[in-house]
């Protein structure tokens, strides 16, 4: 007998992952594996992905720490017109960014999470949610067409 | 391998992302490089995943590093400096492939530069194997749905945070992290 839906066990895969979540919880989400080889099959390949961490090259934040004492000779020169342009996707990008967000709903300022927070993350309640029973049920297809609508 | 590519971010330092954010704010060196140690590899795994190509990634990150610490002034603290960060970078790595005309799907091996992750044996399903397999599969997804799985699983971003990185609404964060991890399900059978 499944006692937490595959939903909210998905929902949480990368809090179990990390032991970010209580022993409640924990022994709960292993019990549904026991009984449910979609999720855990689902949490396998989730658990893959979170075990292909890159190694960071050498040097790297000695290199960053450098540039930001402006020890180090830019690497690139860049035309002024290309500077310029760059500047200007940048600010164009921030209004845009914003827009997206004041559009967003459930994305507020009140929605900042700091890391280490655990249970209040899933937010299952948003609008575009409310009415469908899971993306996880929808196929690519459907997935996909979801996508060209919120992108649209 | 980078002794920092061994350490968690939480262990490098152990003074909180406010603290260090004020005293950065002040021009305290010593706080940008300890926000530069906790956050290099997650601000370079972004990069690198998005460019595919270590040089161009390190630039990238570079960049990202002396774009949020030189506009310190502009975080207000809607979300976490992590989130920031790594919105940043994902805005500095699209610059760098805009930059050189590379915008093109990821085709750089990574699979040779996977490090042991420090999850144990309990809370781990999947195999080193599998891993390397991950990595194998990872840059034929479109760069969205990649990002957001990253994002989600190995950078432990909410959906709302992965939203913001990615500069899309929460829902659309949501399926591309489903529709990811649906295409990953379905290569690795």
């Amino acid at each position: 007998m499944k006692t937490m839906s595959c939903e909210y066990v998905r929902d949480i895969a990368p809090e179990l992952l990390a032991q970010r979540v209580d022993a409640k919880t924990d022994a709960a989400v292993r019990a549904h594996l026991q009984s449910c080889a979609d999720c855990h099959a689902e949490l396998a390949v989730a658990s893959a992905v979170v075990s292909a961490r890159l190694a960071v090259p050498a040097g790297l934040d000695r290199r960053i720490e450098s540039a930001l004492r402006g020890r180090v000779p830019a690497r690139r020169h860049w035309p002024i017109a290309a500077a310029a342009a760059v500047v200007v996707a940048m600010l164009g990008g921030s209004a845009l960014i914003h827009s997206v967000l004041d559009r967003a709903q459930n994305t507020g300022e009140g929605a900042a999470v700091t890391e280490g927070q655990g249970a209040g993350w899933f937010s299952v309640d948003d609008a575009f949610m409310s009415g469908a029973s899971s993306l996880r049920d929808l196929s690519v297809e459907e997935l996909e067409k979801l996508l060209v609508e919120l992108d649209s | 391998v980078s002794e920092i590519a061994r350490q968690p971010a939480e262990l490098v330092a152990s003074e909180d992302d406010t603290s260090l954010l004020a005293r950065a704010r002040t021009g305290d060196r010593e706080a940008a490089d300890q926000l530069v140690k906790r956050y290099v590899r997650d601000v370079y795994e972004t990069t690198v995943r998005v460019l595919g190509d270590r040089d161009l990634a390190q630039d990238a990150a570079q960049d990202a590093f002396v774009n949020a610490l030189g506009a310190l002034g502009r975080f207000r603290g809607d979300s976490s400096f992590k989130t920031w960060l790594l919105r940043i970078a994902l805005n500095s790595a699209r610059s760098v492939a805009r930059r050189r005309g590379r915008r093109k799907e990821v085709t750089l091996e990574l699979a040779s530069d996977v490090v042991a992750d420090e999850t144990d044996e309990v809370h781990r399903i999947g195999t080193a194997s599998q891993a390397q397999r991950i990595e194998s599969l990872l840059p034929r997804l479109p760069e969205k749905q990649r990002m957001a799985v990253i994002l989600r699983l190995q950078q432990g971003l909410a959906y709302d945070e992965v939203a913001a990185a990615l500069q899309c609404s929460e829902g659309a964060a949501r399926v591309n992290y489903h529709l990811g991890i649906k295409r990953l399900r379905e290569w690795m059978t």
